[in-house]
């Protein structure tokens, strides 16, 4: 057995804490993950569920149904109001509300629940038997083990290979154009690229060798008689398939 | 012949009478064991049923896999996984033998396990339609910090951005990705509808085990393990709809001295459905509607009704409320779907128009003759067990509003099934499943519960046959939620949702964001488009909300000054173009809008439709990936 304002105030105490770890400009990737977790799907909802039953004390299933669905509620409704305050949507704001509500909530549940109530913690006991246990050990691990067989079959999905061209204006004045290859194949390719206008061709580039992932791209001066009636074009050829264009991309001048 | 006030009546009248008219049970009687007994804190059969359903749920990762690699068993193996999953479930919920803590445990594993089912199915991104429009209401929230910015292909969804909140708030909290936080969301919003939906049948019924049963049935409904499970609205707010039911049974019946929390969580409830999705809260009034007419006829007056109407009346002022105010256009976009749905349904009716054929998708679309025989014989399953069931609520039960307004809500099924015979209302018997199933799960559980004691003739072979009987709903629900194609992950399809969502066209809109800016006006086909606001942060011009003939672009050939025109009027500044359909049919009929082609798709299109941009002197050709290639557009010409 134990004080059931326990409870309360050590979700008081931890969500003060956090609150300002949170705010504090420090890397907690995991602790602060957990905390947003428990701040947005359980903690505000918490207080509140006994604060407002107090006169009902509620079952296990009950109490974790009430606090979660408050708690997502409170987000779900919380966003709407935060949407009329200057600061709008974004961390700080959050645990304001979201860690007010859940002192406020704790705090008030501390108020009304009498100071000799206790709580029988038996009833959440986890009373597993040992080969009990044993089969719920190993439904986690195969549970784990089914989820990351998908993820890793759908990673590792097959792909078919291609290869992204792009030849966009620089800029506004359209001095340069823009051009780019990035490898999307799976292995290494190389390439041959070339640029050219209606008068032919302007612009052999050297084989560009790119890695699978990889990205070329420069920017290259536009040639000067491209104009309203002209385009600039870019071709590109495999090079372990030179007899055909791979990919061809071009750009017109475009009044402004 | 007996008589009564000197009307003659026929043989037997008091015995049909005393038989449809029987007086109701003083206390429900499910089958359930002893208090004392019921409260037991053993857990029972659940770990080594848990052990079983993982291992089933390693053969569903392992069935999704061999699907993705197209190998030939992959149905076989990831059926092995579903089926034993949910039947071995509903076997132990059935017998009176569990305690209410292995029953509360075995719901919300087989809650948890259907939504892992969805999880693996689209383990790394989204590829669910609904949940990408979703993302793109997130992404506006979280770059701009504030509501309410416009959608361009589900202009609803950012005036009910309950689901997105809390989605947002993780992310913005946390650091995750939107996928992560929205996984998050919905494992929550699933754990808790489960286990609110155990708590309200079991203070509707006092039966620890009609609530098991009915919430196991309930889990059997169409939309429980892809549409209900996605990040979209509905997920959520089925969630908020059933605080609300919960609320007002505790309420009514529990606790009746000092209402105050109970009464809080129906006015919380009620407020965060509103803001969340509006097809549940236009359900959950209707509900409340249908929940206080019956209270009003079978009980009488009391406190009862005050909570009833007091609630339905709330409801009825802040649904509509928000409804008029802010999301007005959910008018426009729902009278549409319904008037045609009721037009076309009353034009079978009077024979004006051959009503729908079932299954006559063709193809890879189209069930198996086997598959179909399943999925008639769920209807039937169904009806045959909503039939006892009602028939049981009326003799025994019918002095329990509850009772009734289930029984109803259940009973609204062979109704619904009419549409499914008209062209467009299909769609809404299809929506309307997870709002009736909270009926038809419960009559349903009725019947089984009253069949089937501990102390029946031949209990474990009833027990068996009832799971099996579920299994065979379940079984057949599940064929009919989802096209065909889209149960399981695979190779790519072209205009088939999740099976086109691939990692090129996904590439595509990113490159898109990252090289040609954001919210661009583009006209593209359904995937790509839906990809390109998603993960691009694009504006899709559509025929649907923008008025102008999207479909016409691509498709009429040569390329015309009215196409041009078209252009020009959509201010659409960029096409893309995937090279695809020239090697693939549409799997849902269009590549582009619906209703785009008069005929279906027998062949697909020819390389000449989408190479008619190529040399025109109004695009240039900036983007080439093989199979998807972007042409920016000249507007210049627009004025002259």
């Amino acid at each position: 057995m134990i004080a059931k304002k326990t409870n309360h105030l050590i979700v008081i105490l931890v969500t003060a804490v956090l609150m300002l770890l949170t705010l504090l400009p420090w890397e907690l990737t995991v602790v602060r993950t957990l905390f947003a977790v428990a701040l947005v799907t359980i903690l505000p909802g918490y207080g509140m569920t006994t604060a407002i039953f107090v006169n009902y004390p509620l079952g296990f299933a009950e109490k974790i149904a009430f606090s979660c669905g408050f708690s997502l509620g409170l987000a779900a409704v919380g966003g709407i109001l935060l949407h009329f305050t200057p600061w709008g949507l974004q961390s700080a704001s959050w645990i304001v509300f979201l860690g007010g509500i859940t002192l406020l909530g704790n705090g008030v549940a501390l108020v009304r629940i009498g100071t000799t109530a206790e709580v029988d913690l038996s009833v959440v006991q986890i009373s597993f038997r040992p080969h009990q246990l044993l089969l719920m050990v190993l439904a986690v691990v195969v549970l784990a083990g089914a989820y990351l067989t998908a993820r890793a079959g759908a990673e590792n999905r097959p792909v078919p290979p291609y290869t992204q061209t792009w030849l966009l204006w620089a800029n506004e004045a359209q001095t340069e154009v823009k051009l780019g290859i990035q490898n999307r194949e799976g292995v290494s390719r190389q390439y041959q690229l070339q640029l050219s206008t209606y008068q032919g061709q302007v612009q052999e580039w050297p084989v560009i060798t790119l890695a699978a992932g990889e990205t070329w791209e420069t920017l290259y001066p536009t040639p000067p008689n491209v104009t309203e009636t002209d385009f600039v074009r870019a071709t590109i050829y495999r090079l372990d398939a030179p007899q055909d264009s791979y990919r061809e991309v071009y750009l017109r001048h475009v009044a402004r | 012949m007996s008589t009564v006030k000197g009307i003659f009546l026929p043989p037997n009248f008091h015995k049909l009478w005393s038989w449809l008219f029987p007086l109701p049970l003083a206390t429900p009687a499910h089958g359930d064991l002893p208090l004392s007994q019921s409260q037991s804190r053993e857990w029972g059969w659940f770990p080594a049923i848990s052990f079983i359903g993982s291992v089933c749920l390693l053969a569903v990762a392992w069935g999704f896999n061999e699907a993705r690699r197209d190998t030939p068993y992959h149905e076989l193996i990831f059926w092995l996984g579903m089926l034993p999953f949910y039947t071995v479930i509903a076997w132990r919920l059935v017998s009176p033998a569990p305690s209410r803590r292995e029953r509360l445990a075995l719901v919300l594993l087989a809650g948890i396990g259907l939504y892992l089912v969805k999880v693996m199915h689209s383990p790394i991104y989204f590829t669910f339609y609904d949940e990408l429009l979703h993302y793109r209401t997130a992404v506006n929230i979280i770059e701009t910090g504030h509501q309410f910015r416009i959608h361009p292909l589900l202009p609803v969804s950012p005036l009910y951005p309950g689901l997105e909140n809390i989605a947002v708030a993780l992310v913005n909290l946390s650091g995750l990705d939107i996928f992560h936080a929205g996984i998050i969301t919905i494992l929550v919003a699933r754990t808790v509808f489960v286990l609110g939906l155990f708590l309200f049948y079991e203070k509707t019924s006092q039966s620890p085990r009609l609530a098991g049963i009915a919430t196991i049935i309930y889990a059997a409904n169409p939309h429980f393990i892809f549409f209900d499970a996605q990040f979209s609205y509905e997920s959520l707010a089925l969630l908020f709809m059933v605080m609300v039911l919960l609320g007002i049974q505790l309420r009514m019946y529990h606790h009746k001295a000092k209402p105050l929390g109970a009464s809080l969580l129906v006015i919380f409830g009620i407020c965060t459905t509103l803001v969340t999705h509006h097809v549940t809260s236009y359900f959950l009034l209707m509900c409340l509607a249908l929940w206080s007419t019956i209270t009003f006829f079978f009980t009488p007056k009391g406190q009862n009704r005050t909570v009833l109407f007091g609630t339905t009346a709330l409801a009825a002022v802040a649904i509509l409320s928000w409804m008029m105010y802010v999301a007005t256009i959910t008018i426009d976009y729902l009278v549409p779907v319904l008037s045609g749905a009721v037009s076309d349904l009353f034009k079978v009716l009077v024979r004006d128009e051959t009503g729908r054929q079932l299954f006559s998708a063709q193809g890879e679309n189209a069930l198996r003759l086997w598959e179909q025989m399943i999925v008639y014989g769920t209807a039937l399953s169904i009806l045959l067990g909503l039939m006892v069931g009602a028939i049981i609520i009326w003799r025994g039960h019918r002095n329990r509003p509850a009772y009734l307004f289930l029984g109803i809500l259940g009973l609204v099924y062979p109704a619904t099934q009419l549409l499914r015979f008209s062209e467009k209302g299909p769609e809404i018997a299809s929506r309307i499943g997870p709002f009736m199933f909270l009926g038809i799960a419960f009559v349903i559980g009725v019947s089984v519960t009253e069949h089937y004691h501990a102390s029946s003739h031949r209990a474990w072979v009833k027990q068996v046959g009832i799971a099996l009987f579920l299994m065979l709903m379940f079984w057949g629900n599940f064929l009919v939620s989802f096209p065909r194609w889209a149960l399981l992950p695979g190779t790519y399809m072209s205009a088939a949702d999740t099976r086109s969502v691939e990692a090129q066209s996904m590439a595509t809109a990113q490159w898109v964001r990252d090289y040609v800016g954001e919210e661009k006006r583009l006209a593209a086909d359904r995937i790509n488009g839906l990809l390109m606001v998603a993960y691009g942060q694009q504006y899709q011009v559509t025929g649907s909300w923008n008025s102008i003939n999207v479909p016409g672009i691509f498709l009429d050939v040569p390329f015309t000054e009215e196409a041009y025109h078209t252009l020009c009027e959509g201010q659409i500044e960029y096409l893309v173009v995937d090279n695809r359909f020239t090697t693939h049919t549409p799997m849902l009929g269009f590549y582009y809008e619906i209703a785009e082609n008069e005929q279906p798709y027998q062949e697909p299109l020819d390389p000449a439709v989408l190479e008619k941009f190529r040399g025109q002197e109004a695009f240039s050709l900036i983007y080439d990936g093989g199979n998807l290639i972007i042409y920016q557009v000249d507007l210049s010409n627009c004025d002259r």
